[in-house]
């Protein structure tokens, strides 16, 4: 006689504390390999200095690595269904009655049909989570190691690049006014700088210090942006030296000429044109109403436009930038401020292009002054990119 | 015939019972030793053949002879003595005058033809004799004058011999001594024992067991204990244990390399499986455990061992050898 239901509930019962072991094996490998993992993915960021944002990606996949390695060792060495009943023998105290009636399962003999009832009877309030519990052989606490290492390697590499952030806009003048980092200013920091300069009175706009301390490290200090810091620092100075090299042309239009004149020529300097152009431009109040196409576009949070230095202004400010980034006239100096330019932003090509349409508009609408004319398509002959035609 | 599991429940049952009765039995004769009592019945159980070894006085005989009462089988008590004679111990023919006058031979039976033959002090008796047993207790039967008798079941000798008086003795030989299924060593009594000793011999009552069960039941028993299964753990265990003790086997223990000469024979590990079955059954279980083979591997090993010169110079004994060998086992 064959008492195959037991038998049945027998097999059952092994196979799923079976899969209970083979769970707890993928947990306590799975917890060993993703440390190790970890830990390795972290000393390789730390190592190779790589951002944080690819630490995080290796971390993770250095988890998902371990993840696998833990599936594919639980698979591998999933105990056999009899080591699984030794095992649950041992737990119970059950003196190889499941390994006995796991291998009688199938025998006719009524002492087998009586073991293997034995064993059923003996299983069935077995649960296989309270007979195996997890346990990982090993003090939970150790893999906090390797997690507060990965944190500790995430945060390192965190604030090392917080920290380098703030060396870009000092390298090319100490950046904004309050001196944050670039990265945290938005796309149009410098328009809304150039508002605030705007809206202070003139001659307050800008100190000299102020100016020095914006240009000096633009590091492409040619001899023309030197002359106007210069000459926003002691506009006397920049008078003198305007006349002296008989670039003053004093426009036609405006209060004060050797002003007028140092500031365009601080305009024209390339190491803060746009600071400047709202600076001439600003007090000059509103908007040139016969500006058709907004030359002060770019710097439209706020910049007024107005014909005259204003215009020429917009026309720099239009460059924005570019013009500002150019260093100068120098190709060197270009070269430098292509190098400093945001990658999101567009390319020093386009927006030249652009700036010179805006220009070429401000000529052509009579809103340069003449003096300022052949100063203007010089400038934009200076700047040109070598692939624009 | 087929058997039920039914059946073979209530015969388990009655196993259990009777073995209980047999030991409280015993035990009112007997005093104390309990492991000792145990290890008697289950070698008789398993129809084994016991080597009983301790100092005189301790109740050997007395042991063996109430097994017996309290079974109700027949017994025989032999004295071995270096003159005693094969003849005298398996039977001989006699030359018997017939009723009608004639002349024959007739089979005249030895003591021998019992259930629970008491073999005392075997190892004073000559190798020639003690070959007498050796058949007997291996074929079952005796053979004289070219005629073979069967011996009736159950049949089971227990052997006594003596350790410290060695001299005038024949030790047995190690083919003679792997017959034996058992070897139990009687300890002396602790304080509590002997006074109860004292006790019980020296008032006016005798104490006695109450004859019980006959050959037919002892036969049904014995059959329900070859029928228990062995499972896989309790067979290689017993397989590593006698694979260890042979020094030349990759399994044996640093200890058996160094002291034993001949390692436990194959008959070593029929007696564990069969003494296993009976433990098996006394604690309710139809398969054999590995806890089972452990408590019987002693007995059963410790003279099929036989140690080398420089065992027997540095006096590692047998059970120290078998413990390292279950030690060795288990790892």
């Amino acid at each position: 006689m064959t008492d195959r239901p037991a038998g049945q509930l027998v097999i059952d019962h092994v196979s799923r504390c079976r899969r209970r072991l083979r769970l707890l094996a993928f947990v306590r490998h799975a917890c060993l390999a993703c440390a190790t993992a970890v830990l390795v993915a972290a000393a390789c960021a730390l190592g190779l200095r790589v951002s944080s944002a690819i630490a995080a990606e290796w971390i993770g996949a250095g988890v998902g690595l371990g993840l696998a390695v833990a599936g594919l060792a639980a698979a591998l060495r999933t105990p056999t269904r009899r080591a699984t009943a030794a095992a649950l023998d041992r737990r119970l105290h059950l003196q190889d009655r499941v390994v006995t009636a796991l291998q009688l399962a199938d025998d006719e003999d009524p002492i087998a049909s009586l073991i293997v009832r034995d064993a059923s009877h003996r299983l069935r309030a077995v649960v296989p989570a309270r007979v195996f519990p997890l346990d990982l052989r090993f003090d939970w606490r150790v893999l906090l190691a390797p997690a507060a290492a990965a944190l500790g390697v995430l945060l390192m590499l965190s604030w090392n690049e917080t920290a380098a952030v703030p060396q870009a806009p000092a390298a090319r003048g100490q950046g904004g006014a309050a001196g944050r980092p670039l990265a945290t200013q938005p796309p149009s920091a410098e328009a809304a700088r150039a508002e605030e300069v705007a809206a202070a009175p003139e001659g307050m706009a800008a100190t000299a210090p102020d100016t020095e301390r914006r240009a000096e490290p633009s590091a492409a200090a040619t001899s023309q942006s030197r002359d106007a810091r210069a000459a926003a620092a002691n506009p006397a100075a920049g008078d003198a030296r305007a006349s002296k090299e008989g670039q003053s042309q004093r426009p036609s239009t405006g209060d004060d000429a050797e002003t007028t004149s140092a500031r365009t020529e601080s305009t024209l300097a390339p190491s803060e044109p746009e600071r400047v152009t709202s600076r001439s431009g600003g007090p000059q109040g509103a908007s040139s109403p016969n500006s058709p196409e907004g030359v002060n576009a770019p710097a439209s949070a706020g910049a007024p436009a107005t014909p005259g230095r204003g215009g020429l202004a917009a026309a720099a400010l239009a460059a924005g930038p570019a013009a500002g980034g150019v260093a100068g006239q120098s190709p060197q100096a270009t070269d430098l401020a292509r190098a400093e330019l945001p990658a999101r932003q567009p390319s020093y090509d386009v927006r030249y292009r652009a700036a010179w349409v805006k220009a070429q508009a401000a000529l052509a609408q009579n809103r340069v002054p003449r003096s300022l004319r052949s100063y203007v398509r010089n400038y934009f002959e200076a700047i040109r990119p070598a692939t624009a035609e | 015939m087929t058997i039920s599991p039914a059946d073979i429940e209530t015969q388990a049952a009655a196993f259990q019972e009777g073995f209980a009765h047999l030991r409280s039995e015993i035990g009112r004769v007997f005093v104390g030793q309990p492991a000792l009592v145990e290890q008697l019945l289950v070698c008789f159980f398993c129809q084994g053949h016991g080597l009983i070894e301790g100092p005189p006085g301790l109740g050997k005989t007395l042991l063996v002879r109430t097994l017996s009462d309290a079974l109700d089988l027949r017994f025989s008590r032999i004295q071995c003595t270096p003159d005693l004679m094969p003849a005298d111990v398996t039977g001989t023919n006699l030359l018997v005058e017939t009723p009608g006058g004639a002349r024959d031979f007739t089979f005249q039976r030895g003591p021998l033809f019992a259930n629970i033959v008491m073999a005392d002090e075997l190892n004073r008796a000559t190798p020639r004799t003690q070959a007498a047993f050796l058949e007997a207790m291996q074929e079952r039967h005796v053979t004289v004058f070219g005629t073979t008798h069967p011996l009736e079941e159950p049949f089971s000798v227990f052997a006594t011999q003596n350790p410290i008086e060695m001299e005038g003795t024949y030790p047995l030989p190690e083919a003679q001594l792997d017959r034996f299924f058992f070897k139990l060593t009687v300890k002396s009594p602790d304080i509590a024992d002997l006074a109860e000793i004292l006790d019980r011999t020296t008032g006016p009552d005798q104490h006695t067991a109450t004859a019980r069960f006959g050959a037919d039941v002892v036969r049904t028993m014995v059959g329900l204990v070859k029928r228990v299964k062995v499972g896989d753990p309790a067979m290689q265990m017993v397989l590593r244990l006698v694979r260890a003790t042979h020094p030349d086997a990759a399994e044996a223990p640093a200890m058996v390399k160094s002291y034993v000469r001949y390692g436990a024979s194959p008959r070593a590990a029929q007696a564990m499986i069969l003494a296993a079955k009976a433990l098996a059954l006394l604690g309710g279980r139809y398969h054999v455990a590995t806890d089972d083979v452990r408590r019987v591997a002693s007995p059963a090993l410790v003279h099929r061992i036989i140690r080398n010169f420089h065992g027997e110079m540095e006096q590692v004994s047998t059970d120290a050898i078998v413990d390292g060998v279950l030690a060795a086992a288990e790892a």
